[in-house]
């Protein structure tokens, strides 16, 4: 067992993004950049499970059932343009061949399901530089989204993220109950539209990729942090009601009309819409 | 040589999404295969032993797999119905109705592409994933609480004991890997060939009725073009065993609905649709096959036709949505365009569908529960 579960580790490794050397801003006194904070917010108070926030449009009553991401290909930009990587560190838990976990539920109040430990930093490295951009992909990459999730190692290993019945994982959950749909109402973004591939559970490709790329002014010097903002995200969104007989809130189906305001403050397309601007994240 | 072969699943598992082929049974293991049918596909990674499938069964019938503990995946798929519930649709361990009617088991080695129609499962460890983490509707409900699953499985029972001896290179012996394994594994087992229409192949003239045998020609008759889509051993052209190079993983518009003219399905339950989001998925599921119909009522992917002759009044009407809207769906199947039947004939071609029941499948000991009484 010891030995694949070496070789699977070298194997994960080797599917994520190679790792480079940084090289912005070589002979300025900057310092590795190790860590990039996150922070979840409705509006201006802070996100967390157990709490009530007035939400969407018309506001209504909203409480928080489960929130978490996956996030990848993590780039750090420098005034001269030039595009470091932030090489995630594996950590066994949250971060995993270039992958990482957002978790900001705690299993507190209506949470239950959630688990106990969050994530809201994550680890690696970029060499120090002056930069002035982040980017990254909310999602699973292609490559790791279609394995045998079963047999996956975390942060890829998490049931609440699981996605089975479209091949794959959620890229975002973000679930609550509101006053009208006490029952709740669900956002599970992820990639549809998968058209099988030849070998048994494998998929060839996918029609709506789904997986939003954010780049934001950034300067990692002067403590910014990313902020995602729940009442930015549902702007627009009447979380009180869904249409009949489709996912009780937005789980990426393509014809699903509760996900036309949320695809659009992700900057996705979705159906006649464009693809455009995400307004969910910001940095403070 | 075994960690290499370990080494070779966790690689393609890692990277490429693909899964291992398929391969024989495990040696020595017997399939007891019925007169006629073809060695089912194995995945590699999952070779047949006994102790897999008796450990598969007694997890099969086991109310621990429910996270509230009041289900099983045999509450839904029940021994004497060929493993299905009676139900229009399946019933989730908290109550919440599935929009799908829970399928039979006859014979699921054979089948493709599990679910009604999603080609995205082809193994039924993949699908056993969604019974038992689903959300959209909970059915077992351990999305998120699988560990609690394991626990339960490593403290109750004897479960430790028949995990660590059906999965002896497996470390930690019990996970979704080796759950879903032994499911799979007791499923692949559920053989079903030894019906009426069986033992009249095999030679057994007085086995089918003249009324059986008329309606048998009907079925194969270019008049009804039943055949098409139930072909074969199985009585579904969705059939794959390990003799098959390429599987064809057909989907079909029987013509049930058409709501807009344009042949739409009810949102949310639209077949091939909502997995691919191409139009003309619309309304397309799997055939499944015919075998033990009698016992598997109500009828279609929703449950929404009662009884086997209200079926056959659907396709001699050349699909129920025709006769709602006085026009044929433009995704309706071009095999589904109606046909004519007397009283007689009705009777007959009921007669031949009435063959296909295996009584000895219904009662088999080795498919039973083995807690004594069923949930």
């Amino acid at each position: 067992m010891t030995r694949s579960l070496v070789a699977s580790l070298l194997v994960l490794a080797a599917c994520g993004p190679a790792p480079m050397t940084a090289d912005g801003g070589s002979g300025h006194a900057h310092t590795d950049v190790t860590q990039l904070t996150f922070k979840a917010r409705v509006g201006t108070q802070d996100f967390a499970c157990g709490q009530t926030y007035t939400l969407g449009t018309p506001p209504t009553q909203y409480r928080p059932r489960d929130f978490r991401l996956y996030v990848h290909d993590v780039v750090l930009t420098t005034e001269e343009g030039v595009d470091v990587p932030f090489t995630l560190t594996d950590d066994g838990a949250f971060q995993k061949a270039g992958v990482a976990l957002l978790d900001f539920e705690n299993r507190a109040g209506e949470c239950s399901a959630g688990t106990e430990a969050t994530n809201t930093v994550l680890r690696g490295l970029a060499a120090g530089g002056h930069y002035e951009k982040l980017s990254f992909t909310v999602g699973v990459p292609f490559a790791q989204n279609h394995q045998d999730a079963a047999a996956a190692a975390a942060p890829l290993n998490s049931t609440a993220m699981f996605w089975n019945w479209n091949g794959g994982y959620k890229f975002v959950k973000i679930d609550g109950l509101t006053t009208g749909l006490p029952m709740g109402h669900n956002l599970h973004l992820g990639s549809t539209g998968c058209m099988a591939g030849a070998a048994p559970n494998s998929v060839a490709s996918c029609t709506n990729a789904n997986r939003p790329r954010v780049t934001l002014t950034f300067n990692p010097e002067l403590g910014a942090a990313v902020v995602l903002d729940l009442a930015r995200l549902f702007e627009g969104s009447n979380l009180d009601t869904n249409t009949a007989m489709t996912a009780p809130g937005c789980m990426s189906g393509a014809t699903d009309p509760e996900c036309a305001p949320i695809f659009q403050k992700f900057g996705l397309p979705f159906g006649p819409q464009p693809a455009g601007t995400q307004s969910v994240f910001s940095v403070e | 040589m075994r960690w290499w072969l370990a080494l070779g699943v966790v690689v393609l598992a890692a990277c490429g999404g693909m899964a291992p082929g398929p391969a024989d049974a495990g040696p020595g293991f017997d399939w007891h295969l019925p007169k006629g049918f073809p060695t089912p596909t194995v995945p590699a990674d999952n070779p047949m032993t006994d102790e897999k499938v008796e450990l598969g069964r007694r997890l099969f019938y086991d109310v621990r797999l429910s996270k509230n503990r009041t289900q099983a995946c045999a509450s839904c798929h029940e021994q004497r119905r060929a493993f299905t519930d009676g139900r229009p649709v399946g019933i989730g361990s908290t109550g919440e109705a599935h929009p799908r009617n829970a399928q039979g088991l006859a014979n699921v080695a054979y089948v493709p592409t599990l679910t009604w129609a999603n080609p995205l499962l082809a193994t039924l460890e993949r699908q056993a994933l969604l019974p038992l983490l689903g959300e959209h509707p909970v059915e077992l409900g351990f999305a998120g609480a699988e560990g609690e699953l394991f626990e339960r499985l490593a403290t109750e029972g004897d479960y430790a004991e028949r995990f660590a001896r059906a999965f002896p290179d497996e470390a930690p012996s019990i996970s979704l890997v080796t759950i879903t394994r032994a499911l799979a594994a007791f499923q692949r087992t559920l053989l079903s060939g030894n019906s009426p229409y069986d033992r009249w192949v095999n030679g057994d003239a007085s086995a089918l009725s003249d009324s059986a045998k008329r309606g048998l020609e009907l079925f194969n008759s270019e008049a009804l073009e039943c055949y098409h889509c139930h072909a074969g051993f199985n009585f579904s052209d969705s059939v794959a065993h390990a003799g098959t190079a390429a599987p064809e993983t057909p989907f079909h518009n029987t013509g049930l609905y058409n709501l807009d003219g344009n042949g739409a399905y009810p949102a949310g339950n639209a077949g091939l649709f909502d997995i691919t989001g191409r139009l003309g998925d619309m309304g397309r599921f799997r055939a499944p096959s015919l075998r033990n119909l009698t016992v598997t009522a109500p009828y279609m992917h929703d449950g929404s036709i009662a009884t086997l002759r209200d079926v056959i009044t659907h396709y001699a009407q050349g699909g129920r949505s025709k006769r709602m809207t006085g026009a044929l769906s433009p995704l309706q199947s071009d095999l589904v365009r109606g046909f004519t039947l007397s009283a007689q004939e009705t009777d007959d071609l009921l007669a031949f569908l009435e063959s296909l029941t295996d009584a000895e499948f219904l009662s088999n000991p080795a498919f039973s529960s083995p807690f004594g009484t069923g949930p």
